[in-house]
This record gives C-alpha cells, sequence and structure tokens, in this order.
C-alpha cells in the first residue's frame, strides 16, 4: 500500500507525520526537531536554504528570506492582505502576470506556491529519508478559512514539489480527528490554534460516521508567538539601552541574536519561573569596547508583557462563539494546538473563558500533522472506517440586489451536490441580468470572494419581478463548480465554470516542476558526493597513517614497492576524484581504498 | 629565503646598524616580487609554508596579540633600541609585565594578514611627538602618509582619560576579581577585558600610548590637518605584490567605490578575495567541518573578541558545519572565514 504524508504547512513551521503499524507518528528532521520552520531564503552566494538554517539568519538577511508566504498563497495582487505583506514584510513581493503575487530574492521572482513548494519539497525530503523510500501522495492542511483559489494555490504548490495533494484538509478538522483518533466520539468542541504567526478558533461537531462540520471559525492572521517574541525584544533592548545608551536594534546581528534568545526565553519560561538571558558581545561600544547583555526574565514579566495579546484571542473567542450561537456550556471539549498554547497563562486563559480545563492530551505542535496523516491513511486503506467527506469549505451564492450575497451551497455541504433557487429582475424593462458568484459567509457581498461572472441577455421587457430566471449551481466529485442561469420564460441560458485557480498557468506550474525536481537532483547528488567524500576522506586519512609503517616492513621487496607505488596511485585517484566533486568517481574509489586499507592493515598486523 | 638589502622592509631606522643588521639576518623577510599563485598552490597543496615552525601567535593581556619573538629576542624590549620599550610614561615603570613586542618582518602571508589586522585593531593614534615607528611591511604603507601630520587634540583627552582610569585604578583596592586577573597577567595567561575587571593590559598599552602621543608643550597651535592622499592602483599592485591581498582588496573596494566598471580593478579585487579565501580556508580545514566552543559558556564573556566575532561565535552550536555558519552568518564570506580562522587559532573553537 502507497504510503501517503501529512503535512501541516504552517505559517511558521511545518510537520509531516505519517501512519506506521495503524500508529501516526511524526517525523523528525535531520536536525532531530519535529517541525521546521516554514522560512525559504537565498543566500548571497545564490544557495537556497529551507528550514531550520534559513530561519536563523532570517534577521541578518531579510531582504532574501521569506517567511509567513502562508499569508500570501492564492491571493489576488490587489487584496487587502497583500497590500499589508507589500508595507510590513522585509522582502520583495511584486505584481505578476496574473494579478498574482511574486517574491523577489536576489533579483529572481518567484511565485507564492513556488516559496510553498520548496517548504512542502523539505517535508517530502525528511519523510523520504525516514522512510527510505520515494514518498509521492500526500494531505496537506490549510486554515478553515482558505478559500478555493488559496487551496487551488496549495495543491499547485504540492505539485511543484512533485506530490500528489490527494486531499486538502482543514486544520481545526485535522486537530479534531487526531483528537478523536481511536475513540468513537461525538462532540461539539472548540480548537484554539495559537501558532507562530497565527490565532485560529474554530468550533466543530464531531459527528458520526466521520462528519467533521466547522461551524464557524474565526482568527487573526497577524497575532502569534512572534509577536510575544517582539515584547521580549522590546524589553531586552529598552533595558540595555537605559544601561548603555545603545540601541541594540540598529544592529541586525544583535537583531538575530535577540530574536533566537526571545523565542529560547519564552519557551523556556513555560516550564521554569525564570531564565537568564546571556548574549556576550552583543555589541561594541563607541570606544570599540564589546558590551554583553545578561538579564534575568521571569515569567510574571512575560505575562505582563504579553497579557494584551492573550486578551485578545480570547476576544475573538468570545466573538467566535456568538457568531455560532452557541453557548460556553454547549462546548464540550476545548482543543489546544500551535506551541503557545503551552504557556501556562495561555492555558489558564482558555480555561477561564470557556469554565473548563483544555484537554492536553494532544501534542500541541505536532496534532494537525498527525490528522492530516490519519485522513491520507484513511483514503488509501479501503479498511479504515474514519473518512473524513469532502465538503465545500464556504458558503456559494451570487449577489443580488444592494449588493446583498444569497447563499445557495451553504458551507460544510458535501460534495458532489446541487442546488437551485429562483430570481426575478429588480428593475422595469430589465433586458439583462449579470451574475456574479461569490464565496464566503458574509451577508455582504462585497465581503465574499467573487469566483466569477457573466451575464444573460435577452429578457423579455417587463415590469420588475415579472421575469423569473433559474441558477442552478453544481458541483462535482473534482470540486469544480459549475453555474447556469436559465430565463424560464424563453429557456435562453448561459453558464459559466469555476476552477479555482491559484494564478500560475499550467505552463508555468510545469516549467516550476522541472526546476525544483533538478533542484532536488542536485542536492541528492550533492549529499551523495558528501557522504562518498567522508567515507573517502577518512579511509585516505587511515592509509597514509599506516604507510610509513608498511614502507619500513615492504622495502626489501620489489613487490611491497609495486604495492606502495599502487596504493599512491589509489590515493591520488580518489583525491583527484574528490577536487573534481565527482561522486560516481569518489565512490568507485572507495573500493580500491578499502581494499588498500584492509591490505596495509593485514602488512602491519603479520609483523 | 635570502634577503637582499633592497628588498629589506624599512623596519630598523632607530636599530643601530650592526645590531640591526644582526636582526635583519634573523628574520624572515619577503622578497618581491611574491608569486601569489605559487603561494596559493602551496597552501592548497597542504606544503608547510615558510612559517610553519613559527610557534602560535599568543594573546596577550588584553586581548593585545604578541607576535612570538624572532628566535633570540628577549621577552620586552628587543635589543639595539634606543627607546626603551614597555615604559608607559617617564618615570613609570611598565604595568605588568607589559612590553612592546620586537619588530618583527613577515614572509608568510598569513603572518602578514595577522600582523596588518593587529595593526588595525591595537595600533594607537600616532601623535606628533615624533614620527611612528614604520613596522616592518605595514611601514610600506604608512609611508605614504605624510610624517608631519599635527598632534591630535583627542590624543590629549585620550591621555586624560586613560591617566585618570589609571590612577582610579592604582588608588582602589582590587576586588578579588581584579586579583586573580593581576595574577592571570603576571602568569602569561590571557583574561580578557571585562567591564567588571577593566583591561588592565589594555589600559595600560592604551597609557603608554598616549604618553607616546602627547604634544611637546612647544608645539602650540596645530597646523590643519592633511588628509591623506586617495589610494591608487599602483599602490593597489603594491600591496598584492607584497602579498598584502587585505589591504589591496581594500583599496581596490575604494577604488571600485569611484569607477565600479574598472575590470582590471574587479579583477584584482576578485583574485585578492579568492587567495584571501584560500588562506583562511587552509587553516580551517574542509567546510564540512563541524566546529565546538572551546569555552564554557559563563567563561565565554572573558574572551578578547568583539561582537563579530561574537555573533559568529553565537553560530557555532556544536552541530552546525562550517558551511552552514557561512550561510547563515548574513556576513561577506569572506568575513565569516576570516573570523572564524582567528577563533581556531585563539582556540576558542576546534572542530569535530
Amino acid at each position: 500500500m502507497e504510503k501517503v504524508i501529512g503535512i501541516d504547512l504552517g505559517t511558521t513551521n511545518s510537520c509531516v507525520a505519517i501512519v506506521e503499524n495503524g500508529t501516526p507518528v511524526v517525523i523528525p528532521n535531520r536536525g532531530g526537531y519535529k517541525t521546521t520552520p516554514s522560512m525559504v531564503a537565498v543566500t548571497e552566494a545564490g544557495k537556497r536554504l529551507v528550514g531550520h538554517i534559513a530561519k536563523r539568519q532570517a534577521i541578518t538577511n531579510a531582504e532574501n528570506t521569506v517567511y509567513a508566504a502562508k499569508r500570501l498563497i492564492g491571493r489576488k495582487w490587489n487584496s487587502p492582505q497583500v497590500k499589508n505583506a507589500v508595507a510590513t514584510s522585509s522582502y520583495r513581493i511584486v505584481e505578476g502576470p496574473h494579478n498574482d503575487v511574486r517574491i523577489v530574492l536576489r533579483d529572481k521572482e518567484f511565485s507564492v506556491p513556488e516559496i510553498s513548494a520548496m517548504v512542502l519539497q523539505e517535508m517530502k525530503v525528511i519523510a523520504e529519508d525516514y522512510l527510505g523510500e520515494t514518498v509521492s501522495k500526500a494531505v496537506v492542511t490549510v486554515p478553515a478559512y482558505f478559500n478555493d483559489n488559496q487551496r487551488q494555490a496549495t495543491k499547485d504548490a504540492g505539485e511543484i514539489a512533485g506530490l500528489d495533494v490527494i486531499r486538502i484538509i482543514n486544520e481545526p478538522t485535522a486537530a479534531a480527528l487526531s483528537y478523536g483518533f481511536g475513540r468513537n466520539i461525538e462532540k461539539t468542541v472548540a480548537v484554539y490554534d495559537f501558532g507562530g504567526g497565527t490565532f485560529d478558533i474554530s468550533i466543530l461537531e464531531i459527528g458520526a460516521h466521520g462528519v467533521f462540520k466547522v461551524i464557524a471559525t474565526a482568527g487573526d492572521t497577524f497575532l502569534g508567538g512572534e509577536d510575544i517574541d517582539a515584547r521580549i525584544i522590546d524589553w531586552l533592548v529598552s533595558g540595555f539601552k537605559e544601561e548603555h545608551s545603545i540601541d541594540l536594534r540598529q544592529d541586525r546581528m544583535a537583531l538575530q541574536r535577540l530574536k533566537d534568545a526571545a523565542e529560547k526565553a519564552k519557551c523556556e519560561l513555560s516550564s521554569v519561573r525564570e531564565t537568564e538571558v546571556n548574549l556576550p558581545f552583543i555589541i561594541s561600544s563607541g570606544r570599540n569596547e564589546a558590551l554583553h547583555l545578561q538579564r534575568t526574565l521571569t515569567r510574571q514579566t512575560l505575562e505582563e508583557l504579553s497579557d494584551d495579546l492573550i486578551e485578545r484571542t480570547v476576544d475573538i473567542c468570545k466573538q467566535t462563539l456568538e457568531d455560532a450561537k452557541l453557548g460556553k456550556d454547549e462546548i464540550e471539549e476545548v482543543v489546544l494546538v500551535g506551541g503557545m498554547t503551552r504557556m501556562p497563562k495561555i492555558q489558564q486563559s482558555v480555561q477561564g473563558f470557556f469554565e473548563k480545563e483544555p484537554n492536553k492530551g494532544v501534542h500541541p505542535d505536532e496534532v494537525v500533522a498527525l490528522g492530516a496523516a490519519i485522513q491520507g491513511a484513511a483514503l488509501v486503506d479501503d479498511k479504515q472506517e474514519m473518512v473524513l467527506l469532502d465538503v465545500t469549505p464556504h458558503a456559494l451564492g451570487i449577489m443580488t440586489f444592494g449588493s446583498y450575497f444569497e447563499e445557495l451551497i451553504p458551507q460544510n455541504t458535501t460534495v458532489p451536490t446541487h442546488r437551485t433557487k429562483i430570481f426575478t429582475t429588480s428593475r422595469d424593462n430589465q433586458t439583462a441580468v449579470k451574475i456574479l458568484v461569490m464565496q464566503g459567509e458574509s451577508q455582504r457581498a462585497e465581503d465574499n470572494e467573487l469566483l466569477g461572472e457573466f451575464i444573460l441577455t435577452g429578457l423579455r421587457r417587463a415590469p420588475k419581478g415579472q421575469v423569473e430566471i433559474e441558477v442552478t449551481f453544481e458541483i462535482n466529485a473534482d470540486g469544480i463548480v459549475s453555474v447556469r442561469a436559465k430565463d424560464l420564460e424563453t429557456g435562453l441560458e448561459q453558464s459559466i465554470q469555476v476552477t479555482a485557480t491559484s494564478g500560475l498557468t499550467k505552463d508555468e506550474i510545469k516549467s516550476m516542476m522541472d526546476n525544483a525536481k533538478d533542484d532536488l537532483v542536485d542536492r541528492r547528488t550533492s549529499e551523495e558526493f558528501e557522504a562518498a567524500k567522508q567515507e573517502a576522506e577518512k579511509l585516505i586519512g587511515e592509509i597514509e597513517k599506516l604507510f610509513p609503517q608498511v614502507q619500513q616492513i615492504v622495502a626489501s621487496s620489489d613487490f611491497g614497492r609495486d604495492a606502495i607505488e599502487k596504493a599512491k596511485a589509489i590515493v591520488d585517484k580518489a583525491r583527484a576524484a574528490i577536487e573534481k566533486r565527482d561522486a560516481a568517481a569518489v565512490k568507485e574509489q572507495i573500493e580500491g581504498l578499502t581494499r588498500t586499507h584492509r591490505m596495509f592493515k593485514g602488512v602491519v598486523a603479520k609483523t | 629565503m635570502t634577503n637582499e638589502p633592497e628588498d629589506k622592509p624599512s623596519g630598523g631606522e632607530d636599530q643601530d646598524d650592526d645590531s640591526a643588521d644582526d636582526a635583519e639576518q634573523d628574520r624572515p623577510t619577503v622578497a618581491p616580487p611574491f608569486d601569489p599563485v605559487a603561494f596559493a598552490q602551496e597552501v592548497l597543496g597542504g606544503k608547510p609554508s615558510p612559517a610553519a615552525g613559527t610557534p602560535a601567535v599568543k594573546t596577550a593581556p588584553g586581548g593585545l596579540r604578541q607576535e612570538p619573538a624572532p628566535r633570540s629576542s628577549l621577552e620586552g624590549a628587543p635589543s639595539g633600541r634606543k627607546t626603551p620599550l614597555g615604559v608607559g610614561k617617564v618615570g613609570r615603570p611598565t604595568p605588568l609585565g607589559v612590553g612592546r613586542p620586537p619588530l618583527p618582518t613577515y614572509s608568510d602571508p598569513e603572518e602578514l594578514e595577522d600582523a596588518r589586522r593587529r595593526s588595525q585593531v591595537s595600533e594607537p593614534a600616532h601623535g606628533g611627538h615624533g614620527r611612528p615607528t614604520p613596522k616592518g611591511l605595514l611601514s610600506l604603507a604608512n609611508a605614504r602618509i605624510p610624517s608631519n601630520l599635527p598632534p591630535r587634540k583627542e590624543s590629549t583627552n585620550t591621555f586624560a582619560a586613560v591617566d585618570r582610569e589609571w590612577e582610579e585604578l592604582a588608588t582602589s583596592p582590587p576586588p578579588a576579581m581584579q586579583q586573580d586577573l593581576i595574577d592571570a597577567i603576571s602568569r602569561g595567561d590571557s583574561p580578557p577585558p571585562t567591564r567588571d575587571a577593566p583591561d588592565l593590559a589594555a589600559l595600560a598599552a592604551a597609557h603608554a600610548s598616549a604618553a607616546r602621543s602627547v604634544p611637546p608643550q612647544s608645539v602650540t597651535p596645530p597646523p590643519p590637518a592633511i588628509l591623506p592622499p586617495p589610494p591608487t592602483a599602483q599602490e593597489m599592485n603594491d600591496r598584492v605584490s607584497l602579498g598584502d591581498y587585505t589591504g589591496a582588496l581594500e583599496i581596490a573596494e575604494k577604488l571600485l567605490d569611484v569607477d565600479p566598471d574598472d575590470e582590471a580593478i574587479k579583477v584584482v579585487a576578485e583574485s585578492c578575495r579568492g587567495i584571501l579565501k584560500q588562506m583562511y580556508t587552509a587553516r580551517i580545514g574542509p567546510l564540512d567541518r563541524v566546529p565546538l566552543v572551546m569555552v564554557a559558556r559563563d567563561q565565554l564573556r572573558w574572551l578578547s573578541i568583539d561582537h563579530r566575532a561574537g555573533f559568529v561565535l553565537s553560530l557555532v552550536d556544536g552541530v552546525s558545519s562550517l558551511e552552514m555558519i557561512l550561510d547563515v552568518s548574513g556576513m561577506p564570506e569572506l568575513d565569516t572565514l576570516r573570523i572564524l580562522s582567528e577563533l581556531a587559532q585563539q582556540r576558542i573553537i576546534s572542530f569535530r
């Protein structure tokens, strides 16, 4: 059975998991970490960095480091979120050829799915290294509020990374799936997800037969653990300024160290009451004197620094419950997701608001990826019982007179499906109607996402309200939405097929896929070479150590001298292969080196 | 290596002729024209460099790095010198045995690079009190700077400030930690400067330099400052032929600021970068090696390094390879390599 990985493609961190022998497990990366920063950078030398290594240079190479690409994926250039990102991001964001968004790194433009593909490819490589086999199928999670374009863009990112994204599922659904794994539960749960860069709260109904219904979801895409780090940095910077009259923010190297130290201190304070921030040689004074930063941060100070941020999450929870028309007592379980929920103050606030202790039975960093892996395994295994139904993430409808949104297919409707509704003209003698196809939950049309539009003409001239137009929405099994408008009197009809688009053409995706594949091949070749080189160098070192002894032993015989010459030639050849960075040639020489080493050891051992 | 008289750097002008000759014979010198390609091959080929037998550079108290004495030289002032070195101010003994090192010349470009860096870090500002003593090859670069520079006003201030600090230090009883420091310095250890325990050796050196830079009382109104002439391509080429690639690169970069399209300068700059990179890489070894910090975490602050080196040191986590550190430092690769090689040389880092 083919293995399917589950990927939590997060705003700040990503995680990959798989179901092994019926148990979902998170796969650690090479550094042993179970999450990998969703960051991509290009160095001065043009080298691409992904994950922890990109994060470590995020401030010193800020212009060429992309973080939080998820906030931009599938968005149009003129959207407010993109405008905001253009104004606040350290990297350069430009308009793409299809009203999409492009990111410039070292003078090269990358599409947002391409950037996300680099992170996904990293997750794929982590899984492949762990499993020792190629992985090609994945289930990827996205926030519940993602629209079709954003979901399609995420799918495209998977395709570019060489992954067939067999299903996109909502993050809170994945968390709930993981929470309910192995238990037959029917509950209303709140998923409180406070991650590195975003906060989301979702209310779900877990029903029988694998129905996970998102009743309400809300959040703040610019509120996360990084904001708390920023508060710690402010505290450290102002303390240092008071003491030395030097603003550490002016020095990127100092700021990078502060950022790392702040995050570390924040994590430590979840388990201890105080921690020391010790950064020797943080900066040099005007007199070339190296200055050190050393301060003790207590949990209480941290809580004071982040109090308003935590309060904001509680306000959003309050609003979401109101939207869901649910009382606190109707929430049967609160599931905590995201690294920030380890903070005791957050746990207390959540408990205080929902008036019940949050469930700590799931791992906050891993629960979403585990849910995705469970879903992935269920999709390829017929025996698996729990299968999520494919539902529409948002309501679909059209704009009506007065800029209202008329819903035809409600949110969470199982697909395939179709719905029909009859509308009438809104003006006297109206001969044409414009059908604006939209997606969203707001009653105000402008708050929803426009998917497409078309005009039905040739209507009979009549007083308003007399001409009837039948509008039909249909979603097929592949998620393609068709909208048809029919004049019931004349039978005239017009239709449109709405396909979600990431802003990339098929050719562009193909070209990006090829590039990503080439990069992966280069990376694999380089890794292969490094491994062979290390082995060869080790053997060369050992042979060279034995040379004097062997020379002494065999000096008297011609045969021995000949053997020494041959051994030297093998060592030289291996060195030349290393110099040329030719992995195949190095591997070839390893055989000769191993033989020589064995022979030398034998000669030495006999004497 | 033979020394032709015309090849000698003008390093011994205040030495007696005989002793100078003797000293010169004992010192290795660079014999231009220097062949950078041959040098690079030598470095990359792993052959022992001419300086292979030279003892490692020692860190003197206060972070002033002391060049090992060339063969017969003594601790403190070298023989034949008229001005007694190691004397901070007239009538005041050299504090804590800090002697001015003998003035060596360098045959190994790596040594030259070290010397250059040291001169940038620790060379005190010269005042108008006599000409600054030319130092080996570095004097060639200094020779272009007019020798009649007026005394700098800051020198007096520096002196006064240092003097005050010195006075305070002398009058206040040393805390235990400072006593440890003094003991360590007396033993020849290398305790670093700190805020809590002032760097006595550096202070003494600064004091000495300030004393040298005190303007004579007869000199009253200082003439207007004369700016050094802008560097020229000739000067850059001279540096290259002397093996001073850092200096040549600095000049090349200044020239490129003026004319960024000068291909010839670009080529020189690039080759300097290449050679410097090879030099540093030869010191620290293959880039897949993983460096480790050899100093206990709580002892780090006693090291004598600057904040840039402190930053690079913070990237050494025992897991990241040199290559990774180069990638994440965010500094020009050459700078990071230089810092890493210096950290390795000072034995602050080691390799796995």
